[in-house]
């Protein structure tokens, strides 16, 4: 391409931004920090027995919703899962998830998510990234000022150091959202389920249970 | 064809016949009228060349039963006046009093000019007046009337002092009194189109009733009657909304099912936290993944039952409520503005007041 072509290539894309911000917003972008605390159990079964750890991790995320009918949010928490046995360690979990939802009708959402979790000991660090296809269910309650919320989702895309990738991987959630303007709120139980293939150690599964209340502020208020 | 014209013959020759009878009749009917309005102005001539003995035999001729020409009342009370007249010159004065009795009678409004007649002439007629009593309206003529500017005149007389009263009556018999004085002669009264009610006369057909109470003899009562129509003249009045019916308004209640919706969504949560580890978990771990499940289920089933309670004692939908409310008042802010148009309109009637004949409403 030519010095013209791509000052051409430049003007143009310069004048399309500049038409699409002069565009009147159309709805009131909002975000909503948020913290939260869950309750987290680990279960992973190698062949050996259910090998449990659990605990209590702390957490945060901002939603952001630049339209009435999108989503974005970035949630991360982080805490130390003990063991219910004295055979296996402590590990800390931490985890990073961006997620984005489309809303079809006001009660019916799709969602895309990706996330980055570890698993550390004293001994060693196991890293997962993997996406999430799924849907949300969102029902009000009480005239808005709550709603039952149901998710489903499957996880196409598993990567697990030290590990081939699972046959099935899937999440499901089930919960209560409160919208007190400005204030939100949620109790949530989620669930996540993975089926690894069967090495010579024999069949690995693993699930993670979480029950977290959240609390947060809308913008603006 | 013949036969046609044999049948039409006898209708013709009676058509022809009526025909011939009316074209001989019409001119002697207006020849007689022409001729007794001639007879007066010449019998009146002769009064004011004080030909009084000539001009009474021609008045005489006017009233006699025997005129073989058409005498119309008016013609028949001018007759009476001068022929009063001619004998008060004459000295007559019985006669006179009789003459002019007899012209008062059959038109109370009758009168003597002062620059057409003596003193003498109008004192026997003053004299005659006393001795008869009548009471009369003069016939309208047909008028519009602004009634807040204007009014319609009724013309009343009385042939000496009476207590007189005017009142209208509509077609329901309701009478509204517009006048009631004592009175002596002509009297102009007004009237704004106004009822008793206070409201504007409604169209209709209405009677003026004129009672006279003589003065000289209070057993003496007469009574004269004058019907005319009343008619709005206004432009056309706009009709008002109706109200708002139920299709027209949003539902203010939720309907019975909507609380069991609320337990069903709290249990829908319940049940999902229930069966998402047996799913998902194949039962392969036990602890904390169904306590957990099982501790959230409890929760939905809670907030089901909070709901389904709520819902119960909460079932006004809140937004339609006012949404409707402000349909309501916008409706009624029309019709509103509509009855405001229209009383614009309606202080804008006129009225067109018609003089009606026949019998009284």
């Amino acid at each position: 391409m030519t010095s013209r072509g791509r000052r051409h290539l430049v003007l143009s894309l310069a004048a399309a931004a500049a038409a699409v911000s002069a565009r009147p917003m159309r709805a009131q972008i909002t975000a909503t920090p948020s913290v939260f605390v869950a309750y987290v159990s680990h279960q992973v079964d190698e062949g050996f027995g259910d090998e449990r750890t659990s605990g209590p991790v702390l957490g945060a995320d901002v939603r952001v919703a630049p339209t009435s009918w999108t989503e974005l949010t970035v949630t991360g928490y982080a805490g130390t899962l003990t063991p219910d046995s004295g055979q296996i360690d402590a590990r800390r979990m931490s985890d990073i998830e961006l997620s984005g939802s489309l809303f079809a009708t006001p009660w019916l959402a799709f969602q895309l998510e990706a996330r980055a979790r570890s698993y550390s000991t004293s001994l060693a660090r196991q890293r997962w990234l993997s996406l999430t296809v799924g849907g949300e269910l969102r029902e009000p309650m009480f005239d808005g000022a709550a709603q039952a919320v149901i998710k489903a989702g499957l996880l196409p895309v598993v990567d697990v150091s030290g590990l081939p990738s699972p046959n099935f991987a899937g999440t499901a959630a089930a919960g209560f959202e409160l919208l007190r303007a400005p204030l939100t709120g949620s109790v949530m139980f989620s669930f996540e389920r993975y089926d690894f293939p069967t090495t010579s150690n024999g069949p690995r599964s693993e699930q993670v249970v979480m029950v977290t209340a959240q609390i947060g502020v809308r913008f603006p208020r | 064809m013949t036969s046609r014209l044999v049948r039409c013959a006898p209708r013709l020759s009676l058509v022809t016949v009526l025909i011939a009878v009316a074209v001989s009749v019409a001119p002697r009917v207006a020849a007689g009228q022409a001729t007794t309005d001639e007879t007066l102005q010449r019998a009146i001539h002769l009064y004011e060349d004080l030909q009084v003995e000539r001009a009474l035999t021609l008045l005489r001729q006017v009233i006699s039963p025997s005129t073989p020409f058409v005498v119309s009342p008016a013609q028949r009370v001018t007759a009476y006046k001068y022929l009063g007249a001619a004998h008060a010159i004459l000295g007559e004065r019985d006669s006179a009093t009789v003459y002019f009795r007899a012209a008062l009678e059959r038109d109370p409004f009758v009168d003597l000019d002062a620059d057409e007649f003596t003193a003498q002439e109008r004192a026997l007629f003053e004299q005659a007046k006393q001795q008869t009593f009548a009471v009369a309206v003069r016939p309208i003529a047909r008028a519009r009337i602004d009634p807040r500017t204007e009014s319609v005149s009724f013309v009343l007389v009385s042939t000496h002092g009476v207590l007189l009263s005017a009142e209208i009556r509509d077609a329901a018999g309701n009478e509204s009194l517009i006048f009631e004085s004592e009175n002596d002669g002509v009297r102009e009264v007004s009237w704004n189109g106004v009822l008793a009610s206070g409201r504007l006369a409604p169209p209709g057909r209405y009677e003026l009733v004129v009672r006279g109470v003589s003065r000289l003899d209070s057993t003496r009562v007469d009574s004269a009657r004058l019907y005319f129509t009343v008619e709005h003249d206004r432009p056309a009045l706009e009709d008002t909304l109706p109200p708002l019916q139920a299709s027209d308004l949003l539902p203010e209640h939720y309907p019975p099912s909507a609380a069991t919706t609320e337990l069903a969504k709290g249990l829908g949560v319940g049940l999902a936290a229930i069966a998402i580890p047996e799913l998902f978990g194949k039962r392969e771990f036990s602890g904390a993944s169904r306590g957990l499940g099982a501790t959230v289920a409890v929760g939905g089933l809670a907030v089901g039952v909070l709901g389904f309670r709520w819902r119960h004692e909460h079932s006004e939908i809140a937004p339609n409520i006012a949404l409707n409310a402000r349909r309501r008042a916008e409706r009624a802010s029309t019709n509103a503005e509509i009855a405001s148009r229209n009383e614009g309109k309606m202080a804008e009637t006129a009225l067109i007041i018609s003089p009606a004949a026949g019998a009284g409403p």
